[in-house]
């Protein structure tokens, strides 16, 4: 029915379980490194989620960091005011979330490119202020500190290092499954209503249907990874909604090359990355930072994942 | 409720609508013409603003005098980007084909802009330094009193005339001149501007020209009344991106009804609702006239 | 199968970028001469919308190591100061205090300006044991949760506020009252906390409005007020926000009381307000132009190197400093449950006055009210309260503006 074959799913898993072994020595390098590597994650998590979105169906989110404080939010508000274990917590923060990427989605089906942009945009808005507003829910603009940790039976997961085998498989599974997706029927199915909407729907796609398919897979996603992120800082705060987040995921999920998967986790990375190493120029960075941005997307427009197969062609001959 | 207080507002309102309608007309044409969504719009206000207080210590004299200096350059530097960045960009766009390639583009000018935006504030960061900076002017300090217990001060009502003005220049020399019709040919359709010898590459540099010199316009002449400081343009980019998609993208008449249509909405939410839903109620408008005009008040460019 | 090719490129290069960076992030040189130096870590907006802010926290650290240093170090240890920008995004931040307890090996780390940022960071802190001195987040919360790292070198926002509160309502005596913040942590908690105060002591709030960060017009929040016909405004906001309201306030004819917190305490905030300014009451910790010779000699070295005026936010990270100098040679090491203990004990001249903590960890600083006054046709601050400092007697606004 999904359109996958067992053997597909077989040969991708294997080049997941290969990842998934060559990252097992990481926290040898040190709390900082893993610190970031688990930031990474859960930002690949959120940026490959928003490519289903963007990269897959051709509609274009500057609100996804919301759905990621919802998530955020309700698994935080669930675990501390009724007691609700964590993981149940996380769960039902990425299905809120994904009730709101419904609430979101039916409302902007009939909205295309930037007037969908500029709609995502002032949800991403209306949350933060709403998060902000609704102090006697939400605590208020000052967020909600002492969060408790992930509970890991035998495992303390507030070290980084159990939390980082915690979160590497986690990843790996909704990495996994995100990318079953993209390439199901579902899959298919959405990248034709972004090459040509009005052709879906000429050969019997229900287009509204998928389209707001697409908004509830990529938001419970993102719920999902606001969740552990929640759990995992131990302190959230409406600010998670604001714009700047929401263009940090974009940028990943672009410059990375959207329509890929593969390229948000590598935006995810060096993104990271890069802000890290340019660290010690303080307040110069942010000249290299958006000189790269417009560089990359200047010469390589399908991002860091095309200059990489770019360069593979290249070493092949 | 006092009248006074309604009537206060609603004129507040109207003034704030007037600021946003000139800030976000510059943001419309570009993306009429060249589909261009530029998240760097806010900078060139902001560089609009720097470079009249730049002027105002390096010439002396009032910033509202030299206010159309720093537009001019301000606009030759957005030309000069045109070329350097996005100029590529259209040509490959010109030859690309299906729905999806103007979906990537949107996306890749989205991104760019985004780059610049970053690398402009914190160019502005650098070089100006991070404390807010006062241009004094003899017009800020002067204040209008009206009956009724009304007032305000001659900067702002100099803004919104400059800001009206302006747009009734811009207005008229679309309609009247033969580049204004050139602009308006190559908007509606661009393969056939071309076809009928429109240089349409010239026309984008003309048009990305009168954008970045009317934001930096009003960079130049609300610096004064509310300060200049780097990040001054990301403070009124997202506001200006609401009224150019509530107007409809691309419409300039729609854009400026939308700027009053949201200054009125927030003045008056704010009024009923707590200024703390201010915003919430302008977002909701947006999506409420989106609801039912999926191309925004007066229809816009697909 | 190309496209299982391109999946195999992909994660490849995922696994490289990361493993690449994971070598360059960690074989950083470890510092010069590690015996010899103790590293404090700086966390401060140094870019973003608050990067006015981080500046004056940088220049006063860069100062104030310079001025241990040049004395000496503390117990024969010089100090090597780590800054880290966070232009107050709570990611940034976790990551940068990281990097500071993995890889920088930090002794103790002073900041932040925002307390959302404080508050995220804190945990990590903690548990790794490394000593938090906050200099300017003012959120009652961060002194609260029982973390014994954790002091605090500045007035929190109930102290400046209640104490702001009872002056207000004992020596001013309005009858009614509008209160104007911004709406974020700061503006929310300020407002809660003196409208709470100034209602116990019968005033009646008229009005409570609220503005979004990044505002610039407020004269809608302004004209509901003026509506309102309050006797005093109270107005929690950064200082480039409370400039403009002035201003504004001003434009549209309302001419009446306002006060604010201590964040307007700067020399900026003068210039950027102008004549606006004057009449306003408003909260200090620390005023430049104090007699006490450690203020001078402080405010003196400071126009030295930087060649401006110190801001509020300078005073409190120059007595994070002090307070662990004189913190670790009163314990007589550098242990720093030790030091935790000593931080309670020690009593010292700061920049803010004379500084010594509670069990929690709180400065008990001592709050000045000031009003802004015409002095020999010069804007300045002029003491009101406390009676031992007092420079001046209060200016009604009637008899500034007129009626």
């Amino acid at each position: 029915m999904l359109g996958i074959t067992g053997d597909l799913a077989l040969r991708i898993a294997k080049y997941y379980a290969l990842a998934f072994i060559l990252l097992l020595p990481l926290p040898l390098a040190g709390d900082y490194v893993t610190h970031l590597a688990i930031m990474i994650m859960l930002y690949s998590i959120t940026a490959a989620s928003l490519d289903i979105l963007v990269g897959y169906t051709g509609r274009l989110s500057l609100g996804h960091a919301a759905f990621y404080a919802i998530g955020a939010y309700t698994s935080t508000l669930l675990s501390m005011n009724l007691g609700v274990s964590p993981w149940v917590g996380i769960l039902a923060g990425g299905m809120l979330a994904s009730l709101f990427g419904l609430v979101l989605g039916i409302p902007s089906l009939k909205l295309r490119g930037p007037y969908l942009a500029i709609s995502t945009l002032g949800f991403g808005v209306i949350v933060q202020l709403m998060l902000i507003n609704l102090d006697w829910l939400t605590r208020g603009p000052l967020g909600i500190p002492g969060i408790p940790p992930l509970p890991g039976g035998p495992l303390d997961l507030r070290s980084k290092f159990s939390f980082y085998y915690v979160a590497l498989m986690l990843t790996s599974v909704a990495v996994y499954t995100l990318h079953m997706i993209s390439r199901s029927r579902i899959g298919k199915v959405l990248m034709s209503i972004r090459e040509d909407e009005d052709a879906a729907l000429s050969v019997g796609v229900n287009v509204p249907l998928f389209k707001v398919l697409a908004f509830i897979i990529s938001t419970f996603f993102a719920g999902l990874s606001g969740g552990l992120y929640a759990h995992y800082i131990r302190y959230i705060s409406p600010a998670m909604s604001a714009l700047s987040e929401s263009i940090s995921i974009l940028s990943m999920t672009i410059i990375g090359g959207f329509g890929t998967l593969t390229g948000p986790l590598m935006g995810a990375a060096m993104l990271t990355i890069l802000q890290e190493l340019l660290r010690p120029y303080l307040e110069y960075r942010y000249l290299i930072y958006g000189a790269l941005i417009v560089i990359v997307m200047k010469f390589f427009p399908s991002g860091i994942y095309g200059f990489v197969q770019f360069l593979s062609r290249k070493v092949r001959g | 409720m006092q009248p006074t207080l309604f009537i206060e507002q609603t004129i507040l309102g109207l003034m704030m609508g007037g600021i946003y309608a000139a800030v976000g007309v510059g943001l419309t044409m570009i993306f009429g013409v060249m589909r261009l969504s530029n998240f760097a719009h806010g900078e060139f206000y902001m560089l609009g603003a720097f470079l009249t207080y730049a002027l105002v210590m390096a010439l002396g004299g009032d910033p509202y005098l030299l206010a159309p200096l720093s537009a001019i350059a301000v606009g030759l530097v957005g030309i000069a980007l045109n070329k350097l960045v996005f100029l590529s960009l259209y040509k490959e766009l010109r030859e690309a084909k299906g729905a999806a390639a103007f979906f990537f583009q949107d996306l890749r000018f989205i991104m760019l802009t985004i780059g610049l935006s970053i690398l402009l504030v914190d160019l502005a960061l650098v070089v100006w330094g991070p404390i807010p900076i006062a241009i004094p002017s003899v017009f800020t300090s002067h204040i209008v009193r009206l009956p009724g217990g009304l007032s305000f001060s001659l900067a702002r009502i100099m803004a919104f005339i400059v800001a009206t003005i302006s747009l009734i220049v811009l207005y008229t020399f679309l309609k009247i001149t033969k580049t204004g019709k050139a602009i308006r040919a190559t908007s509606q359709n661009p393969s056939a501007a071309a076809l009928v010898g429109i240089n349409t590459y010239r026309i984008y540099d003309v048009t990305m020209f009168i954008s970045t010199s009317l934001a930096a316009l009003s960079g130049s002449i609300l610096g004064p009344i509310y300060n200049v400081y780097p990040t001054m343009g990301l403070d009124v980019v997202a506001k200006a991106f609401v009224v150019v998609i509530t107007g409809g993208m691309g419409n300039l008449m729609g854009s400026i009804l939308a700027g009053f249509l949201i200054g009125l909405a927030e003045s008056w939410g704010g009024l009923f609702f707590g200024t703390e839903y201010r915003q919430v109620v302008a977002f909701l408008i947006m999506i409420l006239v989106l609801w039912f005009r999926p191309r925004g008040i007066l229809g816009g460019r697909s | 199968m190309p496209v299982s090719r391109n999946l195999l490129i992909g994660l490849v290069a995922v696994i490289a970028i990361v493993v690449i960076a994971a070598l360059l992030l960690t074989m950083r040189p470890i510092g010069p001469a590690g015996e010899e130096t103790v590293k404090i870590g700086l966390i401060a907006p140094l870019t973003g919308s608050l990067a006015e802010h981080g500046l004056d926290m940088k220049q006063a650290a860069i100062l104030a190591v310079e001025e241990i240093n040049s004395k000496g170090g503390i117990l024969g240890k010089k100090i090597e100061l780590v800054i880290e920008d966070t232009a107050c995004k709570a990611d940034l931040a976790t990551a940068a205090v990281q990097k500071m307890i993995t890889q920088d090996n930090v002794y103790a780390v002073v900041g932040e300006y925002c307390s959302t940022v404080t508050l995220a960071v804190q945990p990590a802190l903690m548990e790794s044991k490394k000593l938090l001195l906050v200099p300017v987040s003012v959120a009652t919360k961060i002194t609260e949760q029982g973390y014994k790292y954790t002091a605090r070198s500045c007035a929190n926002q109930w102290m400046q506020t209640t104490q702001h509160a009872d002056f207000i309502a004992e020596h001013l005596k309005p009858r009614t009252a509008a209160m104007l913040g911004v709406n974020d942590d700061y503006g929310r908690e300020g407002l809660k906390i003196w409208g709470d105060r100034v209602k116990e002591k019968g005033v009646r709030i008229v009005a409570e409005e609220y503005f979004d960060p990044g505002t610039t017009d407020f004269t809608p929040q302004l004209s509901k007020i003026k509506a309102a016909d309050p006797d005093i405004i109270f107005v929690v906001a950064n200082i480039r926000d409370a400039a403009n309201i002035l201003k504004q306030a001003h434009e549209i004819g309302l001419y009446k009381q306002f006060s604010m917190l201590g964040g307007v305490t700067s020399e900026e905030f003068l210039q950027l307000a102008g004549d606006d300014a004057l009449g306003l009451v408003h909260v200090s910790y620390f005023e430049p132009t104090s007699k006490r010779p450690v203020a001078q000699e402080f405010v003196q070295k400071f126009v030295q190197k930087w060649n401006r005026m110190p801001a509020m936010y300078s005073a409190g990270v120059w007595d994070a400093f002090m307070t662990l100098k004189y913190a670790v040679e009163s314990a007589g090491t550098w242990d720093v449950d030790k030091v935790a203990d000593a931080i309670r004990k020690v009593r010292f001249e700061g920049a803010q006055g004379t500084i010594y903590y509670n069990e929690k960890g709180q400065a008990q600083t001592k709050v000045l009210l000031v009003q802004v006054q015409k002095v020999d046709g010069k804007l300045r601050r002029v003491i009101l309260y406390p009676e031992s400092d007092k420079e001046g007697v209060y200016i009604p606004p009637e008899r500034l503006w007129g009626s």
